[in-house]
């Protein structure tokens, strides 16, 4: 989510600006070091092409212009860190000006909480997951928790500029839940669509996309689905764990087996903080419509010659969120989106 | 007339493994406007990419203007031989005509007053400074096409590749750009499907299928044998039926 | 819709007018001035911010900027900041004193407005600049402005390419609506669109980039165009920091809301 002026004080608006600008400069000098700096038609071409990809509607209604999936991940990958935080900034930059996404002085708290986690934090956990050995699953892995870990690093920025610039009375506790509930789904979203696209890229045009996926030679060969959705799966149940620990010792509890509740979206409200945020998030409308059709789906599938998504056990989902609410309402929301999936790829194998 | 291109067994093999020109030989004159002519694939473009050794892994000899082409003469020769690229939206990369023009000069150390006389001149040639300070994106695309022309001839090169000009061109357009290259001085390399526009500049015509030169002669010789046309892919030219 | 209208926003930036012919630089400085004073005002005050809303207002009359597309900008911003100021009424019920009319009101409900004052103020901002010069010579201020080259060329090549590629995504979407019957895009379609895009992109990424080095590009990008600040620029950002600071410092004292 942007960061808008209105909200901002100052001296964190400031501070951000010199810490961004600072950021923006020290990668402007490392692509000269490395003489990278022939990447920079490439690179526009790539910012150009991540609004472009916002036309491709499937994206969240509601918000405005979609500004949620800057692909962020996709350009690190694509450009390396220094090379893929300048472009995500420069998108940032057009964004705001050309598209009311958050604003001047907004900008160097935006790019540092939507390019500088991307790029770098997103590197270090993609080097650290697929290493030496790259795999689908691992790429796959490392690139769901990439997005998840940095829009969560995003979102939390963006409560603590928001709280430390004092227009806002919002507590930290309840922003800090609803900010960091809401960017879950999105992250994962995120993350499920890049994998999806780096995936068919390489299966298509593996020489594109090979050196920046780390993977050298013929190794990643066998496309495996199967290892796809183990890696889906695997980072799942790695982020809802997680957000399980933090989230223990809230009295609500946990509910794991999120799917009891197919299709269940009105849910018994109770407390005033509670319908309001409710309200807040039918406004924001986070979760895309997949608009599922059988028909529709049998076309794409065979014009990606027998192509199948993965197959997602219903065991497995992100589950965990912090506050009882928000876990019913946001993974009912999943339940329902991917049980869709299911039933599509269901009806496509048939 | 001297020869000013002279190219000796070009080879190109595609990362996949493909043959794009295997054993390409041929010579250009000094002033001459040549067509390379061949059905899609023939490896028309990947030619011209070649005589500016912008393909990594090219072999065979090429020799511009007296310079051969070698990594260490790289820029000398780009210096010598420009080539227009099929669409121009890839030439086109800056956010104004004038920059477009003026990035080989700047590229080349030449800046300042001299380098805004060279580019609004090269505009004004093709009838294009009221333009230059438009963006790309704001022209129709005959006036791209002449604009791409502007940036490369503002470099003033020997020789002149043109890749597939006329292509998507609307009668009036295609008819000004025959037009303007007819008046060029250059050495001119015409790769292209467009048989009418060749045979109304070339002197010579080289014909290519599937990475081998197989036919050179004059237009009229070449481009009326229907047996050759066929075979690759290629009609004769209505004007040639005609007076056939 | 926001498309649309990015796209006219950019061809009022090819107009001319007064408020064009004024140096970038001017313009962006000017500007981030006063977003800067807007937003660091205290959390209650609202009177005070009131009048701001001249600058932004005189420059569209100015410049020919309709009202209507500012007011649609500003509205299409709003939701990241209503969204969050709108429960400080709710969490903020210290009553405040209103001067002029004798009256307590919540303090949520002040600061409230004044967060949708602010944000129409820096919207409005934003705005003005892109739709008061164009974007190209934007980027020029900001390389003068001496920002790191890497990232002002590559801010160039995504402007050229930005509208293009928007309308080549367009196209493959509108197709695929249209063979599919008018159906939402799926997520397995939508995935399939994005990848071949993706490799266009790339595509033409390389293309460029061999048209680049067939005019002598070898490593670094070398630009021309000097800028050159006239009086007018001076005076504009003079004018326009002294009334920023006279209403900050000055009016904001004497109302103190």
């Amino acid at each position: 989510m942007h960061m808008a002026d209105a909200l901002l004080s100052p001296a964190v608006g400031i501070s951000f600006m010199a810490l961004s600008g600072g950021a923006l400069a020290l990668s402007a000098k490392k692509l000269k070091e490395s003489a990278e700096e022939s990447k920079v038609p490439l690179m526009g071409v790539l910012g150009a092409f991540v609004f472009a990809s916002q036309m491709i509607n499937f994206t969240i209604p509601g918000t405005g212009s979609s500004g949620h999936l800057v692909g962020g991940i996709l350009l690190m990958i694509l450009l390396g860190p220094y090379a893929g935080f300048i472009t995500v900034s420069s998108v940032l930059v057009i964004q705001a000006l050309f598209f009311a996404d958050g604003g001047l002085l907004a900008l160097g708290a935006n790019i540092w909480n939507m390019a500088f986690y991307t790029s770098f934090v997103g590197w270090l956990i993609y080097k650290s997951i697929v290493g030496k050995k790259p795999s689908q699953t691992r790429i796959s892995l490392a690139v769901i928790i990439a997005c998840v870990v940095c829009l969560e690093l995003g979102a939390l920025s963006v409560v603590g500029q928001t709280i430390l610039s004092g227009i806002s009375e919002l507590p930290f506790k309840q922003f800090v839940i609803l900010m960091m509930g809401i960017h879950l789904p999105i992250g994962l979203i995120e993350g499920i669509i890049t994998v999806g696209v780096l995936n068919l890229v390489y299966r298509i045009r593996p020489g594109l996309i090979q050196e920046s996926l780390g993977i050298k030679g013929r190794e990643a060969d066998a496309l495996s689905y199967r290892s796809i959705a183990f890696g889906f799966a695997l980072s799942a149940m790695v982020i809802g764990g997680g957000v399980a620990w933090f989230a223990s010792s809230h009295p609500d509890g946990l509910e794991w087996s999120i799917f009891k509740s197919y299709g269940e979206e009105e849910l018994p409200l109770s407390g005033k903080i509670k319908q309001k945020l409710a309200q807040v998030q039918e406004k924001i409308s986070l979760l895309p419509d997949y608009g599922f059709k059988a028909e529709e789906s049998e076309e794409a599938v065979q014009e990606l010659e027998g192509e199948s998504w993965p197959n997602i056990s219903l065991g497995t989902s992100v589950a965990g969120i912090l506050g009882s609410i928000f876990v019913l309402v946001i993974a009912g929301g999943i339940g329902v989106s991917i049980a869709r999936l299911k039933k599509k790829k269901n009806a496509g194998n048939s | 007339m001297a020869e000013i291109v002279q190219v000796e067994k070009l080879n190109y093999i595609y990362p996949d493994g493909t043959k794009a020109l295997e054993g390409v030989s041929f010579r250009v004159n000094s002033g001459e406007c040549v067509g390379i002519v061949g059905a899609s694939g023939a490896g028309k473009s990947t030619l011209g990419l070649c005589l500016l050794g912008l393909l990594a892994g090219q072999s065979g000899r090429i020799m511009i203007d007296g310079l051969e082409l070698t990594k260490k003469t790289l820029k000398q020769v780009r210096g010598k031989i420009g080539l227009v690229f099929q669409n121009p939206d890839d030439q086109l990369f800056m956010p104004t005509l004038f920059d477009d023009v003026a990035f080989g000069l700047l590229q080349d150390g030449i800046d300042g007053e001299e380098m805004e006389h060279l580019v609004i001149d090269a505009l004004k040639e093709r009838g294009l400074e009221r333009l230059a300070y438009k963006f790309p994106g704001h022209i129709s695309f005959g006036q791209k096409r002449l604009a791409s022309l502007a940036t490369v001839l503002v470099m003033k090169p020997e020789i002149l590749v043109l890749d597939e000009p006329s292509a998507n061109l609307d009668p009036q357009a295609r008819k000004q750009l025959i037009e303007h290259l007819k008046a060029l001085k250059n050495t001119r390399l015409i790769l292209s499907h467009d048989l009418e526009m060749i045979l109304s500049l070339a002197n010579r015509v080289l014909l290519m299928r599937e990475g081998k030169l197989v036919a050179e002669g004059k237009p009229q010789e070449i481009l009326s044998q229907k047996d050759l046309m066929a075979e690759n892919g290629l009609e004769i030219p209505l004007s040639l039926r005609i007076r056939a | 819709m926001s498309y649309h209208d990015a796209h006219i926003l950019d061809q009022y930036a090819y107009q001319a007018s007064v408020v064009h012919r004024l140096d970038p630089r001017a313009k962006i400085i000017a500007i981030l001035f006063f977003v800067i004073i807007v937003v660091s005002f205290p959390k209650y005050v609202f009177i005070s911010l009131l009048p701001f809303a001249i600058y932004p207002l005189v420059l569209a009359i100015l410049s020919g900027l309709s009202f209507r597309l500012l007011f649609r900008q500003v509205l299409i911003a709003s939701p990241f900041f209503i969204l969050v100021g709108l429960f400080n009424p709710f969490l903020d019920r210290t009553m405040i004193d209103v001067p002029f009319l004798g009256i307590q009101v919540r303090g949520g409900i002040i600061s409230f407005a004044s967060i949708a004052l602010r944000g129409f103020l820096c919207v409005s901002g934003a705005v003005l600049l892109v739709s008061t010069s164009s974007f190209p010579r934007l980027v020029e201020a900001l390389q003068a402005l001496h920002l790191p080259k890497a990232f002002t060329v590559q801010l160039m090549f995504l402007y050229r390419y930005l509208f293009l590629l928007i309308e080549e995504a367009k196209r493959m979407s509108q197709a695929r609506l249209l063979r599919s019957g008018g159906f939402r895009n799926s997520f397995s379609s939508a995935r399939s669109m994005l990848s071949v895009l993706l490799i266009r992109t790339l595509h033409r990424a390389g293309a460029i980039w061999l048209a680049m080095r067939a005019r002598g590009f070898q490593d670094e990008i070398k630009t021309a165009r000097k800028m050159k600040w006239s009086f007018k620029d001076f005076i504009f950002l003079a004018l326009s920091i002294i009334f920023c600071l006279w209403l900050r410092l000055i009016i904001f004292e004497q109302i103190k809301f």
